[in-house]
């Protein structure tokens, strides 16, 4: 039923109204790179995608899994780049795929209302590989870094136990040995389904 | 349909979504692949050399060659549009051309290699110009380029300093400049892009002006 906005929350269906224990997520996420990843592209992301899995262990907690894809890219136009005693003139096309995974801890509020917000916390990694063309070259680097991602979102509560979720999620790598830690800031809209 | 069955179809329009995937944009124009790179010896005093000297052909590098071996040429076409515009641009940055054997500060050297992952082309290049013995090398002195390999599509200018020669028979290169790109397109197109990116490799060089 779609009347109004009915709890939901990634974390929970109303236990009256769902006996729904796990809840599989689907996100579109919009995303900012911040620190490095924005002195390497200051472009925000309109490619990514979200998967995520929770298991409710009362009304107000979850446990669960996060996936996500993140596509940065921007085109430098052609331009000097001096360091030193060399140069190099040409035009640049930087990307940065960053792949995340994390396992996910929340709390949610307001337990058995339409509108739930809620606020997670996310311990994991990130795959980040930047890649820089320039010419007919191209340099690579891929690392795995720690990740910390913290959440915070509002479901609102559809019919059947599914809902729709709008978060905002901070993903935070840590520097890896050859390459400063990659993060940016993620505002997404998804669809939550009970299992 | 089931949840499950909508939640996997949710699942693939929102990876579809995403569409071109890791890379969403690449070059497509022939001028987006051109590089031009430079590197300058930082030991050398560059503002005490005054005159140069340079052949007026380009070595083509088609590998290495076998001692007494000539090397091939580029078509005049483009060979002589190279020395031209490499002329231009020393003669306007205040440098005299003066002939090989007339004592030159520097030696200006440019090749071209269409050959896939050249690392280093012999000196036995130069032997038919270079009024010296055979069985040179060259060094770089206080540096070591970043490019220390092309691939397929580049023009090589080195400069060298004659009056260096090393203990070891090997001749200081002081500066290197690597135009790199597609060698694709018609004739006026490419010698549009030799021009232009000749121009940059002494646009980005201050330490050339006199």
């Amino acid at each position: 039923m779609l009347r109004y906005f009915l709890p939901l929350a990634l974390l929970v269906a109303v236990p009256s109204l769902s006996k729904a224990q796990n809840l599989t997520i689907v996100e579109y996420s919009v995303a900012i790179p911040v620190g490095d990843l924005n002195s390497f592209i200051d472009e925000p992301s309109f490619r990514g995608v979200n998967l995520g899995y929770r298991h409710m262990i009362d009304g107000t907690r979850a446990v669960g899994i996060d996936m996500g894809w993140q596509t940065f890219f921007e085109k430098k136009d052609r331009a000097t780049y001096t360091v030193d005693n060399e140069a190099i003139t040409g035009e640049q096309y930087r990307y940065t795929n960053a792949f995340t995974a994390s396992v996910q801890l929340d709390h949610i509020f307001r337990e058995g209302e339409d509108i739930r917000p809620y606020i997670g916390i996310g311990l994991g990694t990130i795959y980040a590989r930047r890649t820089l063309d320039m010419g007919l070259y191209s340099l690579e680097k891929d690392p795995w870094q720690f990740l910390l991602q913290p959440e915070a979102g509002v479901s609102f509560y559809l019919a059947n136990g599914n809902a729709l979720l709008l978060s905002a999620n901070y993903y935070a790598g840590f520097k890896s040995k050859d390459l400063a830690g990659q993060s940016y800031v993620a505002i997404s809209i998804g669809y939550a389904f009970e299992n | 349909m089931t949840l499950h069955r909508r939640s996997l179809i949710g699942t693939l329009a929102t990876v579809a979504l995403l569409g071109t995937g890791c890379y969403p944009e690449q070059p497509t124009d022939i001028t987006s692949f051109d590089l031009v790179f430079t590197a300058s010896s930082p030991s050398f005093d560059f503002a005490n050399a005054l005159t140069y000297a340079i052949p007026d052909s380009v070595v083509l590098v088609t590998g290495n060659l076998t001692e007494g071996e000539l090397p091939e040429m580029v078509d005049p076409l483009y060979g002589d549009q190279i020395i031209d515009r490499i002329r231009r641009n020393m003669d306007s940055r205040g440098w005299s051309e003066v002939n090989a054997a007339d004592s030159p500060d520097v030696i200006f050297l440019p090749a071209v290699s269409k050959t896939e992952n050249v690392t280093v082309y012999n000196w036995g290049y130069w032997g038919w110009y270079y009024p010296y013995a055979p069985g040179w090398g060259w060094y770089y002195p206080g540096y070591v380029p970043s490019y220390s390999s092309y691939t397929s599509g580049s023009l090589i200018m080195l400069m060298n300093v004659p009056a260096d020669v090393s203990a070891s028979n090997n001749v200081p290169i002081v500066w290197v400049g690597l135009v790199n790109g597609l060698l694709e397109g018609t004739s006026s197109t490419l010698l549009d892009r030799i021009e232009s990116t000749i121009d940059e490799a002494f646009e980005q060089s201050p330490v050339l002006k006199r």
